[in-house]
């Protein structure tokens, strides 16, 4: 089988606050039910997490608060920075060596040339006094673009393509409502035409009618553009209609990954047959 | 000078003797002229100094004068503007201070001067190899209206990530059809560093790119100094359709000596109420007009 | 072309102890290329259990999956990495149930038009290839734009059949796809699974409906009723 190669693999991916101790791996993680270590306090937000995505791939990490799924997401984005682990990207211009150790100028660069991201709360990836076509246009301008007129026409495609009133354009997100703010913030995240797409929790919040205009136009975006997709939720609904792959995580530790319908049906790890068994889905 | 030497110098004026020529001591001066280099070397670059106090305000020119006192020797000759005039109150006041503790000829022509302060103009006589021009600057940094952290603007410089300012003049497009800054345009230096080139307005600008002059910036208040040296790429920010431009006064005159080519302040004329235009520069202005009387 | 040998499944519910319960009894079949298999035996002998595990629904816990893939050789579908099972799903597996487990709002065209898009076919084309084969189900023409949530549910079971037949797998799995048809339908299905046999397509099944097994598959397996183990 000519399988492509991994679009992103990340190796060991570890974030801890605090300075760690001897006894630490003792003490926490999903066999212990906690990710704070009782004898240092040090809270390991997320240990030794390996992932791969592949192109066109849709993967999920599933897992309730504080499990560390949005610390792998935000690691990924660089938005934390790892305290271990290896990140490889494969995409044009992108260096064959561990980007975590790119200095923080190159990671900007690439940040904006080959990822995308949306978050849960939009004030975090839109600036909510600029006007919506302005929040596209800044990516652009980091990519280099340096006329007003190619870069107003590129973001009314996107908000076309992301049912936003391209009459509002010029309005400031925040005179809009949560779910057109979140797809303004998808429009910001794919403007750049990204290898890698983040989703954070990208409906938590939202009404349930909403939630469901949202996700129709991930994954009609998905049908169309074919990005390789990291989705973070808590909710497996969310999981079951977006993701081919999934992870679940449990205190900073994944217990289990494995193709989301056998994740789902066939679920191994006792917390995952929690999960799924407490699920209203 | 040494500062014996210069004690000799005095005439009985003892009550001057007791400072160091050119006000501050030699080792502050050391230290500016040090800072002074470094902002040579890296144009565009902001290098933090220790301002010192001076016997005017912070925020009255006071990088300006520790420039132009780190700067100056016996034989500079020296001007002093404020918006272009030689006699508002601060440039008359300046220009005492520093010929009271240095002695050095002052001048208002231009051409004449080998060191020149200003107050938010560029002269518009063209300045030559050898002149200095020292700038007063009240905010040095270009991204503080688009920023208002400091650990987040020395980030932006340091990886010249300056999309904000970028988004800010897209914003002015998007709601005001152009680019609205008047002064303080924001420039790219060595195309490296976004710099703030003091309030002087736009018809400035250009002046700074690839200039014969070395061009310095002093902001007292917020210890800073920076550089345009000689032959220096300097490039005011636009876009491919919408183009950086300087004010427009087509078919205005300076009503005193006629010139179309400077740059024109506007004013209501007392008696009549009508709308009048003036040179900015006022030396600029009194030349032609010599010239004026010359020819005829 | 599927060769299976000592599959089992035991599930393990953490909730309950670790109760282990019996999924599939441990099975060996194997099914030539182009050939039909149909799995018998009474309700609760894990048949459809199988169909899972040949899916990677579920994850076997004892035996192999020998496949003959198209392009990469014979492949173990209990051990294959993930990644390369989604690309099988994609390009050659195709399952199908009585439930109808879609996207929701999505139009029925959409529905069976998607593992063709997933094959790079252009979205109009896929479209129309959705259609023709839906009105060949008597889909009727005003439900081909509906939201197949809406639909009845032998409607329901006819877009499932036509998703999962659309791109001609060259292994199908069915469980039970006509279970609340009409004959009429029925005989249409059957005609449609025979076409697609003509076209060399394994299928392994699962009919509780003795006429359309004997109409559909080359040999039977029964499935011998599986044993309670002890805790």
């Amino acid at each position: 089988m000519n399988l492509p190669h991994p679009i992103l693999e990340a190796r060991g991916l570890t974030k801890r606050y605090g300075d760690g101790c001897p006894t630490c791996f003792d003490h926490t993680g999903a066999a212990h039910g906690r990710n704070r270590c009782p004898d240092c306090g040090t809270v390991w937000a997320c240990r030794d997490v390996d992932l791969t995505i592949h192109p066109q791939e849709v993967l999920g990490v599933v897992g309730e608060s504080g499990s560390g799924k949005s610390t792998v997401l935000k690691m990924l984005h660089y938005d934390l920075e790892a305290d271990g682990g290896d990140m490889r990207v494969r995409a044009e211009g992108v260096e064959d060596s561990n980007l975590f150790d790119l200095t923080s100028f190159r990671k900007r660069q690439l940040r904006n040339a080959v990822m995308g991201i949306v978050y849960q709360h939009p004030h975090l990836g839109l600036r909510m006094n600029v006007s919506s076509g302005g929040n596209i246009a800044e990516r652009l301008l980091m990519a280099g673009w340096r006329n007003v007129g190619d870069m107003r026409n590129r973001a009314s495609e996107l908000l076309e393509r992301t049912e936003v009133p391209v009459e509002r354009m010029d309005e400031a997100p925040r005179n809009f409502s949560g779910g057109m703010q979140q797809r303004v913030q998808i429009a910001k995240a794919l403007s750049n035409r990204p290898a890698l797409l983040l989703l954070d929790e990208v409906t938590t919040g939202l009404d349930v009618s909403v939630q469901a205009r949202v996700l129709d136009l991930i994954r009609r975006l998905q049908e169309e553009l074919h990005v390789a997709t990291l989705v973070v939720s808590h909710d497996l609904g969310v999981i079951r209609m977006l993701t081919t792959r999934c992870m679940v995580m449990k205190n900073g530790q994944v217990v289990e990954s494995g193709l989301t319908d056998q994740i789902l049906e066939d679920p191994q790890h006792a917390y995952t047959q929690l999960l799924v068994s407490s699920a209203l889905v | 000078m040494k500062l014996a030497e210069w004690t000799e110098r005095q005439t009985g004026e003892t009550r001057r003797a007791v400072y160091s020529f050119a006000f501050i001591d030699e080792g502050a001066k050391r230290e500016i002229r040090r800072k002074t280099l470094k902002a040579v070397a890296i144009p565009g670059y902001q290098v933090p100094f220790g301002s010192r106090e001076m016997p005017v305000a912070r925020g009255w020119g006071t990088g300006g004068i520790q420039l132009t006192l780190s700067l100056i020797g016996p034989d500079d000759i020296l001007k002093i503007i404020d918006q272009g005039s030689d006699d508002s109150v601060n440039a008359v006041n300046i220009r005492k201070f520093v010929r009271s503790v240095t002695d050095v000829e002052t001048t208002t022509e231009t051409a004449a001067a080998t060191l020149i302060q200003t107050r938010h103009r560029i002269p518009e006589e063209p300045m030559r190899d050898g002149q200095i021009l020292v700038f007063q600057v009240p905010i040095p940094e270009p991204l503080r209206d688009v920023e208002p952290s400091e650990a987040e603007t020395r980030r932006m410089h340091a990886e010249a990530d300056y999309s904000r300012m970028w988004l800010h003049l897209y914003e002015d497009i998007v709601k005001y059809k152009e680019i609205t800054i008047g002064s303080r345009y924001p420039l790219m230096v060595n195309d490296r560093h976004l710099m703030d080139p003091s309030p002087i307005p736009r018809w400035d600008c250009p002046k700074l790119h690839q200039s014969e002059t070395l061009y310095l910036f002093g902001a007292g208040r917020e210890k800073r100094i920076y550089a345009i040296p000689p032959w220096t790429e300097v490039e005011p920010l636009g876009f491919e359709d919408h183009p950086f431009r300087v004010e427009n006064f087509e078919g205005k005159t300076c009503r005193f000596c006629g010139a179309d080519n400077a740059f024109l302040d506007e004013m209501k004329d007392e008696e009549t109420g009508e709308t009048v235009y003036s040179c900015s520069d006022t030396a600029y202005c009194l030349k032609v007009l010599n010239e004026k009387g010359a020819d005829s | 072309m599927l060769t299976v040998q000592h599959l089992s499944k035991t599930f393990t519910i953490h909730q309950l102890d670790g109760k282990h319960i019996e999924g599939v009894s441990p099975v060996s079949f194997s099914v030539p290329e182009g050939g039909s298999l149909a799995l018998s035996g009474p309700s609760g002998t894990g048949k459809s259990s199988i169909l899972k595990c040949l899916y990677r629904t579920y994850l076997p816990t004892t035996g192999s999956i020998e496949y003959e893939s198209e392009t990469a050789g014979v492949l173990d579908l209990a051990t294959l990495p993930e990644h390369a099972m989604v690309h099988l799903r994609n390009a050659e597996i195709g399952y199908v149930t009585q439930f109808l487990r879609v996207i929701p709002r999505v139009p029925a065209t959409g529905v069976v038009a998607e593992p063709l898009l997933r094959r790079g076919v252009p979205e109009t084309e896929a479209l129309e290839q959705a259609a023709v084969l839906l009105r060949r189900l008597r889909i009727p023409e005003e439900l081909l734009d509906a939201y197949p949530v809406t639909f009845s549910g032998g409607e329901q079971q006819r877009v499932n059949i036509a998703r999962a037949m659309i791109a001609r797998p060259r292994l199908l799995l069915l469980d039970e796809p006509t279970a609340s048809l009409d004959k009429a339908s029925i005989s249409i299905v059957i005609d449609l699974l025979r076409e697609l046999q003509a076209q060399g397509t394994t299928m392994v099944m699962i009919f509780h409906d003795p006429d359309i097994m004997n109409a559909l598959a080359g040999q039977v397996l029964s499935v011998t009723p599986r044993e309670e183990i002890p805790a």
